[in-house]
This record gives structure tokens, sequence and C-alpha cells, in this order.
């Protein structure tokens, strides 16, 4: 319908300049001989003109044809001697011999001579024709039309359905117990690889915590079992006889160390392991690691000072970042109590902060022993401690919290050797780490 | 001084009774939200303890509907949940100090008795005096027996926290929340060494020590006895 109705019009225009034309023609024609002329050549026309699609007809005053082929002066064409070319209706019985079966519609246009003959001049529009062999064409087709469209649903339904059922197959691989299990991504690089991506990073995320919480279970199980037995024995061999009340107060005041150190452990763990997961709901605040740095700087100068070392603090400029402060603290503080416990008097630590864009680097710098560079990587897992000094306090979990500090904070603790004695560095994205918008950007 | 210990756990309600008991205070005990609340509500008691994870009402909204009510009755709260925002969250809803277990008697001791010192007007007063000690809170002069002493920032917000707790044993925990605002687990080592220099600087060589060492547990601040 509405091609029928874009193309009636793309007709009327070319149609009405050939029916202004045409009209000139004749016009002309009439100027030069008269009605004679005219209907002489409108006679010669006529049997052409209904192939062609033209409708003529010259009529007396009172509506007599004279010429033409159609047989009568339709009233409908009075308004055309008005002007311009306009749509009228024409009855088929008056189109003799064309094909017209119905009225029909067409583009026309009228004139009056000065004796009061009059002129019709009629289009028969032969693109409607096209047009009606189209709809018929398309009566035809329709049938073939909506099955190829149904084929089209099913298969375009089909595909997608299988792209589905292969993210729900792996998923139910990886519920079945198969972690390592991902869910494929294809090439097509389409929303379905997005929301792979996506699963696939949620999977790893999944992976991690719960890897983590073994590790968790194990380490708590192996850590904490050396101060349960150290305790029971203790109780035991106490009650083995009787003892003074010195004694027994003193393996009591024994069992509470033990107690806190294990106490101070497991607090530990669990801090690394939820540091792992993420889940550390901790409010971020802006926090300015100079001025912490300064506080704590202030904070172990004393006890520097009692070591025999030297400790200089250098934080000038502004370093702010999204964080918690206490965590942060913590952080500090567990660097810093390395430092004292193995740098020997005579020595030297230095804490700062250094602000290069796009990081920022909080550095605790010793002239101790060092670690050796191939322990880089072990030092941070937990429970591995280096000192050959068996009686040092600690649980080997200093740096194994800072490392989990340092990533929850979206940074990573780096040691260097600073040549001689250790340098453990704390580098941080200078600024507000940015949130990525949700979707099409789970970068794997 | 009479207490009310709302605790699900008996055990542990167990032995902070005998531990409570021993140390000179008297003690009541509910297991549960909704009973706490209304002994809070209809007895006086001098302080509270409350566990969080209470079955009924919880402990935070005991606390938070005491407080509606008009109740200012110092709170301490106890909890399994440490985590930062808990801490926060448990002070907001009103209670007046946080301890995370598993935690030292000692430290509940010490912290318990600030708490129920806490209606001292000390807040209000510009000049802070213990013995021949005398503190200016607004010029900053510290002199005792008429000398005067020179403290840095640190060790002046130092010995007014002590002279705030006069009598009250303060542990290094406590110390490093309020003189530092740091909660983190220190090497306690550190705040000794604080201690020691406040030491030399306003009582050594004055004759009566102020700052003592209360072993196993943290510091005192008073007159020798």
């Amino acid at each position: 319908m509405v091609l029928y109705w874009s193309s009636e019009r793309y007709v009327s225009t070319q149609v009405k300049v050939e029916i202004s034309r045409e009209l000139a023609e004749l016009t002309r024609g009439f100027s030069e001989g008269g009605i004679s002329s005219l209907s002489d050549y409108i006679n010669e026309r006529k049997e052409q003109a209904i192939d062609d699609g033209w409708f003529y007809l010259l009529a007396k005053m009172n509506g007599l044809p004279v010429a033409g082929n159609l047989t009568k002066w339709p009233n409908e064409a009075d308004v055309l001697l008005e002007g311009g070319v306009r749509s009228i209706w024409l009855d088929d019985d008056i189109m003799v011999g064309s094909f017209y079966r119905n009225d029909a519609y067409l583009p026309a246009v009228a004139r009056e001579f000065p004796d009061g003959s009059r002129l019709l001049l009629a289009r028969g529009v032969e693109q409607d024709n096209v047009l009606r062999e189209l709809s018929e064409n398309l009566k035809e087709s329709l049938p073939a039309v909506v099955f190829f469209a149904l084929l089209m649903g099913l298969t375009l339904g089909w595909s997608i359905l299988r792209r589905m059922d292969t993210i729900s197959m792996a998923a139910n691989e990886i519920m079945a117990g198969d972690l390592a299990q991902r869910v494929p991504i294809s090439d097509k690089n389409d929303e379905f690889d997005a929301l792979a991506a996506c699963l696939n990073n949620m999977l790893d995320k999944i992976e991690k915590v719960l890897t983590g919480m073994k590790e968790v279970t194990d380490n708590v199980a192996h850590d904490l079992r050396s101060p349960v037995t150290r305790i029971r024995n203790r109780m035991e061999i106490t009650l083995l006889e009787e003892r003074e009340n010195m004694d027994y107060r003193e393996a009591m005041k024994q069992t509470i160390h033990d107690a806190e150190m294990m106490i101070r452990t497991f607090n530990a763990i669990l801090h690394v392991a939820q540091a792992d997961a993420g889940t550390i709901r901790a409010e971020l605040v802006p926090v300015d690691l100079s001025n912490l740095v300064r506080e704590m700087g202030e904070f172990y100068a004393p006890i520097a000072e009692e070591a025999g070392l030297d400790f200089h603090v250098h934080a000038d400029d502004i370093a702010i970042i999204q964080g918690n402060r206490d965590l942060l603290a913590q952080a500090i503080v567990n660097l810093l109590d390395n430092a004292l416990k193995y740098t020997p008097g005579g020595g030297s630590i230095y804490l700062r902060v250094v602000r290069h864009s796009p990081v920022i680097d909080l550095i605790v710098e010793d002239t101790g022993p060092g670690i050796p560079e191939s322990e880089f990587h072990r030092v941070r897992q937990r429970f591995v401690r280096l000192d050959t000094g068996r009686h040092s306090e600690g649980n080997g979990l200093g740096l194994t919290l800072v490392d989990a500090i340092a990533r929850q904070h979206d940074g990573s603790l780096i040691l260097e050797d600073n040549d001689p004695g250790l340098r453990a560095m704390l580098r941080f994205r200078d600024g507000v780490p940015d949130n990525p918008p949700f979707a099409y950007t789970c970068s794997t | 001084m009479h207490i009310l210990l709302i605790e699900d756990d008996h055990d542990a309600a167990a032995y902070l009774k005998k531990g409570l008991v021993e140390s000179g205070y008297s003690l009541d005990h509910s297991d549960n939200g909704d009973d706490g609340l209304h002994l809070a509500i209809t007895s006086n008691y001098d302080a509270l303890i409350v566990d969080r994870m209470l079955p009924g009402r919880d402990g935070l909204s005991v606390i938070s509907m005491l407080r509606a009510g008009g109740n200012t009755t110092p709170v301490l709260v106890l909890s399994a949940l440490g985590e930062v925002d808990d801490r926060v969250h448990g002070l907001k809803s009103g209670g007046d100090d946080y301890m995370v277990k598993p935690y030292a008697f000692s430290e509940l001791l010490a912290r318990l008795e600030v708490l129920m010192r806490r209606a001292n007007p000390t807040h209000d007063l510009a000049r802070l005096k213990i013995a021949d000690l005398v503190m200016d809170l607004k010029t900053h002069n510290v002199t005792r027996s008429g000398q005067k002493i020179y403290l840095q920032p640190r060790e002046f917000r130092l010995l007014e926290y002590f002279m705030r707790h006069q009598g009250q044993v303060v542990t290094r925990t406590m110390l490093l929340e309020k003189v530092w605002g740091y909660s983190f687990d220190p090497n306690t080592n550190v705040i000794d060494v604080h201690i020691s220099r406040l030491r030399n600087k306003i009582d050594k060589g004055f004759g009566m020590p102020l700052i003592h060492t209360v072993r196993g547990v943290g510091y005192k601040f008073c007159e020798a006895s």
C-alpha cells in the first residue's frame, strides 16, 4: 500500500510533465489549423494511444464527442478546465477499448478553446500496470516469503540457543567440580563473547577465592598446630608432678603467650585470605600517604634511636590515594618492623614517599643484610621466614600481609636490593583508580 | 560498680563474671537481646557489656533502642566481627568502645574502667593537675615543681591522655588508638619507647614517679603509693 502510494506520487510528477507537454503540442496544433486539425491529429493517434495509455477527447460545448478514444465527456473533467494537472475518476464505460475493467483514477488535463470546444487529456499510468503486476507477484510469493522468514528465524534462534548451550555446559562442568574450566570464546567478538569473557573473569575470581580459602585452612592447620601442641605438652608435663605455685603460674603465663601468638597468626591469616578474596569491606577514602608516612616516622623515631639507627623520613609532596588509613599504616608498620629487626646498630633506615606520575612509591629502605634476590618471590608467601635465628618472634606473615594490603589498594609490593640491604616499595597508582563501566569491557 | 553483661555464650559469660567479680564489680547477666534490653531500661547500671551477636534482638539494636530512649549508660561492645567498617558501625549505633574477640581480659578491664569514669568532667577543664605537675591546655605550658618542661606535640598529647585517665590502667592498644589514632596491631615496643621518653621528661629528677608500668597490661598514671 505504501509502495503504491509513494510510487503514485512519483508517477504523478513525471506524468504531469508528459501531459503538459502533450497538451502544449495539441494546443499548438489547434492554433495552427483550428479544430479540424486537432481532431485529425487525435483520430490518427487514438488507436495507438490506447496502447500507449493516452486518452483523448475533443468535444463540443454541449459535451458531444468530436474525436478521441473516450466516449463521453466526464463531468469530473469540468474541474480541470480551471487549469493544472489533476487526477480524476474516469468511468471504465467511457474508456472503450482499454484494458481498464474498473473505474480509473488518472492524471488528466483539460482545455477550453475560444469556440467552446473542449479537450480532455488523460494519462493511463503505465506504472499502474507494473504495480498491479507487482502486487500479483507478491500475492504469489507471499507463502514463499513467509517460509523463508520462518526458516531464518529458526536458524537464528537455533544458533543463539547453541551459543547459550555452550555457556551453560561449561557452567555445569564447573559446578561439578572442574574449577579450571572456562567458557569458550569464539572469534566472532559478539555479545556472546563479551558475556563469555565476563563469565570467565568471574570464574577466575571464584577459583582464586576457593583456592585461597583452601590455603587458609591448610595454613591454619599447619601453623596453629605448634603452639597448640606446646600448650598441651606444657600442661601435661606440669601436671605430672606436684609443683610450686610459682611453676604453675609460669606455665600459665607461657600459655597465655602462646595463645596470644595464635590469635595474632589467626587474625593475620584471615586478613590475608580476605584481602585476596577482595571481601574486606573497608571504606576507601582519600589518604595522603605523605602525611601518613610523616606520622609513622614520628611514631618510630624514638625506637629507631634506641636501636642506634639513623632514621630518615622524606615525604614532601602531597600524595593522595584512595585507601584505608589503618590498613596502610599496618603495612608500613610491618615494613618498618622488619627493617628495625634486621638492621644492626649503626645502620640506617629510610622511609619515603616519592610521587612520580603515574605512580606513587612508598619506600622503606634499610642497610641490613637484605634478602637474596632469589627469595624475593618466596618471602611473600605465607609463613616463609628467612632469618637463621629461630628465636626471633614473628609468624612469617608480615610481608604476606603487606602484599595483600598493597593489592587491596590496587598497588603492588616490590622488593629490591638496596645494596646493601633491602628496599621494600609499595607502588600505587597516582590518583583515583577508575571504575570501568560494566559489560563489553571484561578484558581477559 | 554494677554491670550488666549481655552475652549468649555461657562459658564466656561465666569467665567474664568470675574475672569481673574478683576485680570488685557486681554483675547481672542476660543471654538474649530482648531480656537484656528490658533489664537495662528497668535497672540502673554503671556500664553495659554487650555482645553483638545475640539471639532475638542483636546487640547493636539493643544499644540503639537504649540510646533512642535517652539512656546514656556507657556501653562496651564485644564482637567477633572485627573489620574496620564493623567497628565504625558499632560505635555509630551508640557504643562507647568496641573490642574484638578474642580479647585480653586485662584489656577489657582497663577499658571498662575508663568507660565508667567518662562522666568525669575533665573535658571542660583548661588545666589538668596531679601532684606537682600542672598542664595548661590553652598555653600548652607544662610545669612540674615550678620547672617548665618542653614537650613535643605528641608527647603533650600522651601526657594529656594520662592526666585525663589518672588512676586508671591504660593499655598500649588504648594509647595507640586514642593518642595516635591507629587501630593496627603494633610492635608494642614502639609505644614503650615513647613512654620512656615521656618519663625522662616528667618523672626523672622529680622525686615521685607518676608513670607506672603495670606488668602484662599497660600503664597507670597516678601518685605512687
